[in-house]
C-alpha cells in the first residue's frame, strides 16, 4: 500500500474561488474540511470527485489523476442530499454504481445486500427512497458510495439537514464504517464539533478567494463514542477550531 | 369522505344543470326538436343504432391509434436526439415548430394528392397532431433533469448513454406521459380532420355525411361519441401515468431533492 499524495494548486480566474490550496491526505486517514459558507469546501470536494474541472493545478491520487480515479470508478461521493433515484428500491438504489460498472446481478444482489447490512439497514431493501426517513435516506446514500469500495470517500456535509441527534448518531455510524471498511474519508462540513468528533486532521479555510488557513491534528483516542463529546480534549479540540475558523473570518472584515 | 361525495354532487348538479338548459333550448326553440335536438333525441339515435358509431369509431381510433404511435416514436427518439446533440437542439426545434404550425386543413388535401385519400393521410395528420406536444415536453424533461442525479453518474464513471438511459429518460418519463394525455386526444381529432377530405368510413364522415343530409340528431351524437372517445383517451394516460409513476411528486421532497 503506497501513501496516497494529493496536492492541489488552483488560480481561479476572473472569480477565484480556490486559490492556491496545497494539501495531502494518508491513506485510511479521517480528514475534515472546515470553513464558513461560500470559501469553497464543496468546490475543493468536487474538484478531488472530478465532478468540476480544475482551472490549474494537480490532483493526484494513488499517483493517477483524479479524473482517472473516477472513471476506474475508485471514488465514492456522498452529497448534501441523498439524491436517490426515487423509481428504485433501497437496494437497486446501491446496486447503481455496480451496474454501471457492469457487474453481474447476482454479485450485484450480494455485495448490495452486504452494504445495506453495514450501514444498519438490513430489512429495508425493498423500501422506495419516498419510504425512507432523512436519516435512512443518507445511509443508502453511504452504502452506495461505498459499494465499489472506493479508495477515497468523499463527504460534502452529509447531515447537514438533519436534525442535531440524529446527526450525531450518524456520525457515530459513519466512524463504525469508516473503520470496518478502512477507507480513507474526506468530509465537508461548517460543524466544528463534527469536524473534531469525526476527524483525524482538520483543514480550516477561510474566504475570499478559499484558502487553507490552518491545519489542526485531533489527536483525541479512537474508537471514539458520544461520551467524548463531553469530555475537555474534545473541548479543547473545538475550542481550537472556532479560535481559527473566527479568525479566519475577521481577517477578512 | 364528505368532501369526496360533496365534489361529486357539485359535478352531477353541474352536467344535470347543462342537460337542463340544452333541454330548455331544444324545447323553446323556433323549430323545436330540429336545430337544436333535446338530449333524449340525441341519446336514442346512439341507443338505437349503436353499430353506425361503433363501426366509424372503431376506424377514426384505428387511424389516431397509428398515428399517436408513430408521432410518439418520432418525437421521443428526435427529442434524444436533440439531448445528445445540442447543436441540433434549437433547429429540430424551429423545424417542429414550423411543422406544428402548417394549418392541418390545408396540409389533408395536400396529403390526399400524394398519398391518396386512404388510410394513410389519416394516419400522417394524427401523427403531425400528436407529434409536437411529446417532442416539446420530452426535449424540455430531458434538460431539466435534477442536476444532482447527473453529477452522481458523473461521480460513478457513467457513460452518455448510461446517464441517458437511467436517468434522463426515467425522470423524463411523467412529463412523456402526461404529453400522452395532450397527444391523445389531438391524434383523434386529426383523424377525423383527415376524413373530412375524403374516407369511406370513420366518425369525421359520419358528422359530414350527417350534416349534409340533415341528420341533426346524428350529428349530435357523432359530436358526442368523438367527445367521449377524446376524454378516455385523456383518462386512459392519466390512468397509466399513476399506475406508473406512484412514486412522481411525493418523491420529489424526500427522495431527490
Amino acid at each position: 500500500m503506497e501513501g496516497i499524495s494529493k496536492t492541489f494548486t488552483l488560480e481561479g480566474k476572473q472569480f477565484t474561488a480556490l486559490e492556491n490550496v496545497s494539501f495531502a491526505v494518508d491513506d485510511g486517514e479521517f480528514l475534515s474540511i472546515i470553513g464558513p459558507s461560500g470559501c469553497g469546501k464543496s468546490t475543493l470536494l468536487r474538484l478531488i470527485g472530478d465532478v468540476i474541472p480544475s482551472s490549474g493545478g494537480v490532483i493526484s491520487i494513488h499517483g493517477g489523476l483524479a479524473a482517472d480515479a473516477r472513471r476506474s470508478r475508485r471514488l465514492g461521493f456522498v452529497f448534501q442530499d441523498p439524491v436517490l433515484l426515487p423509481w428504485r428500491t433501497a437496494i437497486e438504489n446501491v446496486e447503481l454504481p455496480l451496474v454501471l460498472a457492469g457487474v453481474g446481478s447476482s454479485e450485484r444482489r450480494r455485495r448490495a445486500r452486504e452494504l445495506l447490512q453495514l450501514v444498519g439497514l438490513a430489512g429495508f431493501e425493498r423500501a422506495r427512497p419516498n419510504a425512507l426517513s432523512g436519516g435512512m435516506a443518507r445511509r443508502v446514500a453511504i452504502a452506495r458510495a461505498l459499494v465499489l469500495e472506493p479508495d477515497i470517500l468523499l463527504l460534502d456535509e452529509p447531515f447537514g439537514a438533519l436534525d442535531e441527534i440524529t446527526r450525531q448518531r450518524m456520525n457515530g455510524e459513519l466512524l463504525r464504517i469508516w473503520s470496518e471498511t478502512g477507507t480513507t474519508a474526506v468530509f465537508v462540513t461548517h460543524n466544528v464539533g463534527e469536524a473534531a468528533y469525526l476527524s483525524d486532521r482538520v483543514l480550516v479555510m477561510g474566504t475570499r478567494p478559499g484558502r487553507i488557513v490552518a491545519e489542526v491534528q485531533i489527536d483525541l483516542p479512537r474508537p471514539r463514542t458520544l461520551e467524548l463529546l463531553e469530555d475537555q480534549a474534545f473541548f479543547r479540540c473545538t475550542s481550537r477550531l472556532s479560535h481559527h475558523l473566527l479568525a479566519s473570518v475577521e481577517d477578512e472584515t | 369522505m364528505i368532501r369526496v361525495v360533496r365534489s361529486w354532487v357539485i359535478v352531477l348538479a353541474a352536467w344535470a344543470a347543462l342537460l337542463g338548459v340544452w333541454e330548455l333550448i331544444a324545447r323553446l326553440n323556433e323549430h323545436p326538436g330540429t336545430l337544436w335536438p333535446t338530449p333524449r333525441t340525441v341519446f336514442a339515435t346512439i341507443v338505437d343504432n349503436p353499430q353506425v358509431f361503433w363501426q366509424n369509431a372503431e376506424v377514426t381510433l384505428k387511424e389516431a391509434a397509428l398515428g399517436f404511435a408513430y408521432g410518439v416514436v418520432l418525437a421521443v427518439t428526435l427529442a434524444v436526439v436533440a439531448q445528445t446533440f445540442p447543436l441540433l437542439r434549437d433547429n429540430l426545434y424551429r423545424l417542429s415548430l414550423t411543422l406544428y404550425s402548417i394549418p392541418l386543413i390545408a396540409l389533408a388535401p395536400v396529403l390526399v394528392s400524394w398519398v391518396g385519400p386512404g388510410l394513410w393521410t389519416k394516419v400522417i395528420i394524427a401523427l403531425l397532431a400528436s407529434f409536437f406536444p411529446v417532442f416539446v415536453n420530452t426535449t424540455q424533461a430531458l434538460r431539466v433533469t435534477d442536476q444532482k442525479a447527473i453529477e452522481l453518474m458523473s461521480v460513478f464513471g457513467a457513460s452518455g448513454r448510461q446517464t441517458l438511459v437511467r436517468v434522463r429518460l426515467p425522470f423524463a418519463l411523467p412529463a412523456v406521459i402526461a404529453s400522452f394525455k395532450i397527444a391523445a386526444p389531438a391524434a383523434i381529432i386529426g383523424a377525423m380532420l383527415a376524413e373530412w377530405v375524403g374516407a369511406d368510413r370513420g366518425l369525421g364522415l359520419l358528422m359530414l355525411f350527417s350534416m349534409f343530409s340533415f341528420k341533426v340528431p346524428q350529428l349530435w351524437a357523432t359530436l358526442i361519441v368523438a367527445t367521449a372517445l377524446s376524454l378516455a383517451a385523456y383518462y386512459l394516460f392519466e390512468f397509466v401515468g399513476r399506475l406508473l409513476f406512484p412514486w412522481h411528486g411525493s418523491a420529489r421532497q424526500t427522495g431527490v431533492s
